[in-house]
């Protein structure tokens, strides 16, 4: 089934009936957030952040007490009621396959997905650092969306159920229906490109290669690559108190911060730049594959677009299969 | 994955003083515990912080599990407060094992370093419960000062039982033993890797060496069997940290073969 929208607000209008929506806000569409009453989406461009947040929260107190640490602190599971996520792009919803397959035994992962259903929209524009199409990715893909969405060419905008959460969604629109429905827009754009066949096995052995001093000249501890990355998800467990409240929370975390991997006795088997860049990119493109067969990189390009000092997971890669930087 | 880092409560029953800095606490889990040598657990207070410790008690011995912890950072710190009867959070056990049932009819090398023999005393209680089933069981144990070797007890008992050798890196207190370090003792007792097995685990140093050492003495890397230890957080595979190539440490270790672990670095 699908119908045709004139605009964004008539459609978020209609899903917020049907559960809180999220979508990408903020001057531009920087992260995916609580879309309020007449607030429209802004879809023009790829986010800043990725939505992993509304799947993996950056701090979710699991155990809480109110009045000083005591052992019957209830568990608290996450929030698991109906939500729409309006917006997510193909490369998006690559990362989240990570997810799933990264939390597969979490059943309170596996209710707050099921909680969720997502409406996808079709990429309208390729990005200078996007590079989804090297890692097997299609702007157009509509893999892993109940209800799909995107632009045509005239200004209106194409919606079509994909699975049957996304009929039960749908259910009701008050939209045009469309038989014939015109094409996407896609607006193509110079990028980095990357041979991904045979990717992983390349970076078989590389552990000791001399690539990654150099790979870590530039890199400033900042973790932004981790944290606006559609793929990752490690996490610290802290304990924190404030007052006389408190409790234990998952929060995010990163492998390029050196007290990740850093021993109470002071022993840390990566404390150094090239030692925690290695790991970024091998976990991502050599390690993840050969757990799951799959390549832990959407191409999103959220990295590159958010490096302080200009680094290139793309030109890394191919310096590391002895290429040479562009 | 919160619900998979969900915490059960346990009853402190005992606290051992091992050595300077390092205490044994003897837990008794509100829910029975089974577990199999070099499993570990996360032992928390609320409100002060989790940490990984491998279970240093006889399996047996069901009912009851024990850590040994040495006060290091701000968690251990606040364990070695524990008095009996406090109550605890605890949750695993977690990770593999050492594969002991592999070991029937050789000779077996329980080699440890400092704290390091903690993970490997449950190894040597199930070693000596069914000792009939194995060809000879030795100990090679070492501190760097007397006072630091823990567990003296036990190894006053197994001293009956096996072959018990104890070394220090420096003599005080009126040490009479061997003098050196673990991997130098190893060397000068010429433990035979005919039909042998060892079993190591200290220090990243130690282990090194006694790794050099056993390769020196003809020992091949399937013979050999460690428990690697890297910071952990959730313990079930998924919190990132301990990940090492395609394994997480948690769940597909702690225990290796040294064969499965040698490109790791």
């Amino acid at each position: 089934m699908t119908w045709i929208v004139d605009d964004l607000a008539g459609l978020a209008a209609f899903l917020r009936g049907k559960g809180t929506v999220y979508a990408p806000v903020g001057d531009g569409g920087t992260c995916y957030g609580k879309l309020a009453r007449e607030q429209e989406p802004e879809l023009d461009s790829l986010t800043d952040v990725s939505a992993r947040h509304l799947f993996q929260p950056m701090t979710h107190y699991y155990l809480k007490f109110e009045d000083q640490p005591n052992a019957d602190a209830g568990f608290r599971d996450f929030d698991t009621a109906p939500r729409v996520v309006l917006g997510m792009r193909p490369c998006d919803l690559r990362g989240l396959e990570v997810h799933d397959r990264v939390f597969a035994e979490s059943e309170s992962y596996r209710k707050l997905r099921s909680a969720t259903t997502i409406v996808g929209y079709l990429c309208p524009a390729r990005e200078s650092s996007c590079f989804c199409d090297s890692m097997g990715g299609d702007p157009l893909s509509r893999e892993g969306m109940d209800v799909s969405l995107y632009r045509t060419d005239d200004g209106t905008y194409v919606v079509t159920a994909e699975t049957d959460r996304g009929r039960a969604l749908m259910d009701g629109a008050p939209f045009a229906p469309s038989g014939q429905a015109p094409p996407p827009k896609f607006a193509e754009a110079d990028h980095p490109k990357l041979e991904a066949v045979g990717l992983a096995e390349s970076l078989n052995g590389t552990e000791e290669s001399d690539g990654w001093e150099d790979i870590g000249f530039a890199c400033v501890n900042c973790r932004v690559c981790t944290y606006v990355c559609p793929t990752c998800h490690c996490f610290t467990v802290t304990d924190e108190v404030f007052g006389t409240e408190g409790g234990r929370a998952t929060v995010w975390d990163s492998c390029q911060a050196k007290s990740f991997t850093k021993e109470a006795s002071g022993h840390n088997p990566r404390a150094g730049k090239p030692e925690r860049v290695r790991q970024r990119i091998l976990h991502k493109y050599n390690y993840y594959p050969k757990l799951h067969g799959a390549l832990m990189c959407s191409g999103c390009g959220r990295c590159i677009k958010g490096c302080p000092t200009g680094r290139n997971i793309v030109e890394e890669l191919t310096l590391l299969r002895g290429g040479s930087r562009s | 994955m919160i619900d998979l880092l969900k915490t059960e409560t346990a009853r402190v029953l005992d606290v051992v003083d091992e050595a300077p800095g390092l205490k044994t606490f003897v837990l008794e889990p509100a829910n029975a515990m089974e577990f199999s040598p070099g499993q570990f657990v996360l032992v928390s207070k609320l409100g002060v912080g989790e940490s990984v410790f491998a279970i240093s008690s006889d399996p047996s011995d069901t009912g009851k599990i024990a850590v040994s912890v040495q006060a290091l950072g701000k968690n251990t710190n606040a364990l070695h407060e524990l008095d009996p009867g406090e109550s605890v959070g605890l949750r695993g056990p977690y990770g593999n094992s050492f594969p002991i049932d592999e070991w029937r009819g050789k000779r077996v090398f329980v080699i440890g370093g400092g704290i390091g023999l903690a993970p490997l005393r449950p190894v040597v209680y199930s070693l000596l419960a069914r000792k009939h089933e194995f060809q000879s069981l030795s100990l090679v144990y070492g501190a760097r000062l007397p006072q630091l070797l823990a567990y003296k007890p036990e190894l006053e008992r197994w001293k009956e039982e096996m072959e018990v050798h104890l070394t220090v890196d420096e003599a005080r207190d009126g040490w009479d033993g061997k003098v050196g370090v673990v991997p130098k003792v190893m060397t000068e007792l010429a433990l035979s890797p005919d039909n042998g097995v060892a079993v190591i685990c200290g220090p990243p140093v130690m282990i090194r060496f006694g790794h050099i050492a056993l390769r020196d003495l003809g020992f091949s890397d399937e013979q050999v069997y460690t428990t690697l230890e890297m910071k952990m957080k959730c313990g079930v595979g998924l919190c990132g940290r301990c990940n090492v190539d395609h394994r997480y440490i948690c769940k597909d270790g702690p225990v290796f073969r040294m064969d499965e672990i040698n490109h790791l670095g």
